[in-house]
């Protein structure tokens, strides 16, 4: 019984539960849409420029529903004792890191892609071609930051602040990521194109990878005893 | 002299000055079922979570057939199944679904047939289907078990199964354990019920604050006397 | 055996690491107040300047032990590394807040503005986000080993992103003044010499600061934990 294939029957089983309950992916769409809506009031109408504000209004909607997705998956985990079931089992805790990431990525990337459809008919954004460019961006942004949030949220629904923890944790240490899509997309929108914001996406890249690494090899820390 | 099924040698836990387990040493043959009583903070729950390798202990080690199970935790788990009063279901899937995962998680080879093969043998043809979220903490708990026999483990550890059940539910398990299922298999269990708690066991124990503090076995054990040993080994606690 | 260190006589500050602290923090106070001259530019305000910086560098000495003492922990799981990491972070974060306080203190009379998201005090702050986590993580963690593990690795976390978040941030945006310590002519050609010496003063009297108020932290921590443990025992005593 290799890896793939216990991380494969694992994220299957939490997407499958997922698909059902669809409790996950419903708050964090319509909390996007929340987010959008109050971020959008907040600026005088006519005062600005898409181009401008409008990266980082949708990166930060996106954050923070991030955020109260990664609550919402780990703690249906936790209420049953669902972690403590899976380490019962004959995998390496790493493994699970895997797992839990992977099932985080394909929620994060929906919830992302679904922020970026809202925001682009919400702010008329007209996008020339650059989908492929926003993919990127968008797989880019997602996978760092499930790689933080796994930890970050299995540590959290081990705890009674869960929701004030996880931001406090996984925040700071996240905002290179923040500041990176945020330029990306910032140069995709202007239609400068990703060409210009190489650096930047080196920076997501190297985040993805950083805290991949460092979140595999911590996670039996915080499972195990 | 065969290898004996588990061995604790020395096993201590601790964090500071704060101590959960003082040493302990015990070994049990294949086969063998071992009743460990003790009050609460004794160590029991520490302890069974050391051996089904959820949690690392600060000195000594199990070993499992021989094996030490911190060389190759992941083999040794394959050879465990663990139960405690959390179900470790889920609760939005049902009771079948959550024996099936399980089994496939163990590779066993033909997971849903043998996944429905231990349900029946639990009693549970008819609500394997439902919810788990449907299921009365005995029917739940039955499931647990389901659960943790679907792998056919060597080792059955299980950390008082009985808590929350009422008799009639504890009765239907005993006769579970009792039979063939349970009857090959090296088992640990521990519980706060001196009465029911050794009924399948060949052997008796007691933990205080850590210690193993009395071991017989029951042949020598006179009918109705646990309660008066078990309060003579736990009284005062003199530290 | 276990080498359990918690269970040693708590550590004290010796009467001579006490006396070292005394010393050069009036040192550097008399240096920082009387003895530096009056900065040409910016004037009596550039003072802070002895207490800022040094302040700062040593909240990085901070997260370098707390680092090290994390990772230690996670390869021990001796408890003593923990304390060492709590205490660490506990007086690192006083320290930074110290750091942002004098900082706008000294923002405000120069650049008009009590804070600006330029690019080094950008950095700092979101780490001294981080030892607010870590503080918070530690009262609302869960029982005391669940929390050492759980601080542990937020720190190796918060320490590997140290560079990335610093180059992130950088190209952000720039507008600190330039470094006077560290300049092109070498280590400490920017300043005047009886600046360089107040500067160092400042730096020695804050490190020696730190280590009496970390260690008197480390000894609370201990008492603390050994305290909990008797409680408990007494808990069960009743009940048993």
């Amino acid at each position: 019984m290799n890896m793939v294939r216990f991380t494969f029957i694992l994220i299957s089983k939490d997407l499958r539960l997922e698909w059902r309950s669809k409790e996950v992916l419903s708050s964090t769409v319509f909390f996007a849409m929340i987010a959008l809506t109050v971020i959008y009031f907040g600026f005088q109408p006519g005062r600005f420029q898409v181009a401008d504000v409008g990266p980082g209004i949708l990166w930060t909607a996106f954050l923070f529903s991030a955020l109260l997705g990664m609550n919402r998956m780990f703690q249906a985990e936790s209420e049953r004792g669902g972690l403590e079931g899976l380490m019962l089992c004959p995998i390496d805790r790493t493994t699970l890191y895997l797992a839990k990431c992977g099932t985080l990525f394909v929620l994060l990337t929906t919830t992302i892609v679904a922020t970026f459809f809202m925001f682009i008919i919400f702010f008329n954004v007209r996008l020339l071609g650059q989908l492929p460019q926003l993919a990127l961006v968008a797989i880019l942004g997602s996978l760092g930051l499930s790689a933080l949030g796994t930890s970050f949220a299995a540590m959290a629904s081990k705890t009674s602040a869960r929701d004030i923890l996880l931001p406090l944790l996984l925040v700071p240490i996240a905002i290179p990521l923040l500041i990176a899509a945020v330029k990306c997309t910032a140069a995709i929108l202007s239609g400068d194109g990703l060409t210009t914001a190489q650096s930047w996406v080196q920076l997501l890249a190297a985040f993805d990878v950083i805290f991949l690494a460092a979140g595999y090899l911590t996670f039996p820390a915080i499972l195990e005893e | 002299m065969p290898e004996p099924a588990i061995k604790i040698s020395g096993l201590s836990k601790h964090f500071g000055p704060t101590t959960a387990l003082a040493g302990v040493d015990i070994s049990l043959q294949p086969g063998e079922f071992l009743t460990i009583f003790g009050p609460n903070g004794s160590g029991k729950t520490t302890m069974m979570r050391i051996i089904a390798s959820l949690s690392r202990p600060s000195t000594g080690s199990v070993e499992l057939f021989g094996q030490n199970i911190r060389r190759a935790p992941a083999h040794a788990r394959q050879r465990i199944g663990f139960v405690t009063h959390r179900s470790l279901l889920y609760s939005s899937l049902s009771g079948f679904q959550n024996v099936h995962f399980f089994a496939r998680m163990f590779g066993v080879d033909n997971a849903a047939d043998r996944a429905r093969e231990i349900l029946s043998a639990m009693g549970l043809e008819h609500r394997m289907d439902d919810k788990v979220s449907t299921y009365s903490r005995g029917i739940e708990q039955r499931c647990a078990i389901a659960r943790a026999l679907v792998h056919h483990p060597d080792v059955l550890l299980l950390d008082e199964p009985f808590s929350g059940l009422d008799p009639d539910a504890t009765a239907r398990l005993q006769t579970l354990l009792a039979g063939p299922e349970g009857e090959s298999r090296t088992v640990i269990l521990t519980s706060h019920d001196l009465t029911y708690g050794a009924k399948n066991a060949d052997r008796v124990a007691i933990l205080t604050r850590g210690h193993l503090g009395f071991t017989a076995n029951v042949e020598q054990i006179a009918e109705g006397t646990m309660p008066d040993i078990y309060r003579e080994h736990t009284r005062g606690n003199r530290g | 055996m276990t080498r359990d260190h918690s269970l040693n006589p708590p550590t004290t500050p010796s009467s001579a690491l006490v006396g070292a602290a005394l010393v050069t923090t009036l040192l550097a106070l008399y240096s920082a107040l009387v003895f530096a001259p009056t900065d040409r530019v910016q004037g009596d305000v550039q003072r802070l300047f002895y207490l800022h910086v040094p302040a700062a560098l040593t909240m990085y000495l901070a997260i370098l032990l707390v680092f090290i003492a994390s990772l230690r922990y996670l390869q021990t799981r001796d408890a003593a590394w923990d304390e060492l990491a709590t205490s660490g972070a506990e007086i690192g974060l006083l320290w930074g807040t110290i750091v942002l306080l004098t900082g706008a203190m000294w923002a405000k009379p120069i650049w008009g503005a009590w804070w600006t998201w330029d690019a080094r005090l950008t950095s700092f702050f979101i780490l001294w986000l981080i030892f607010v986590a870590y503080v918070m993580l530690r009262s609302y963690g869960g029982e005391v080993e669940q929390v050492a593990r759980f601080c542990a690795v937020l720190s190796i976390l918060g320490f590997v992103g140290m560079p990335i978040t610093h180059y992130a941030v950088e190209w952000f945006r720039t507008m600190h003044p330039g470094p006077v310590i560290m300049t092109e002519g070498g280590l400490g050609r920017g300043l005047p010499g009886s600046m360089l010496a107040t500067f160092a003063f400042g730096l020695v009297a804050s490190v020696v600061l730190f280590a009496n108020l970390f260690i008197l932290r480390l000894r609370l921590e201990q008492q603390s934990r050994r305290t909990q443990q008797i409680r408990r025992h007494l808990d069960l005593m009743e009940t048993s």
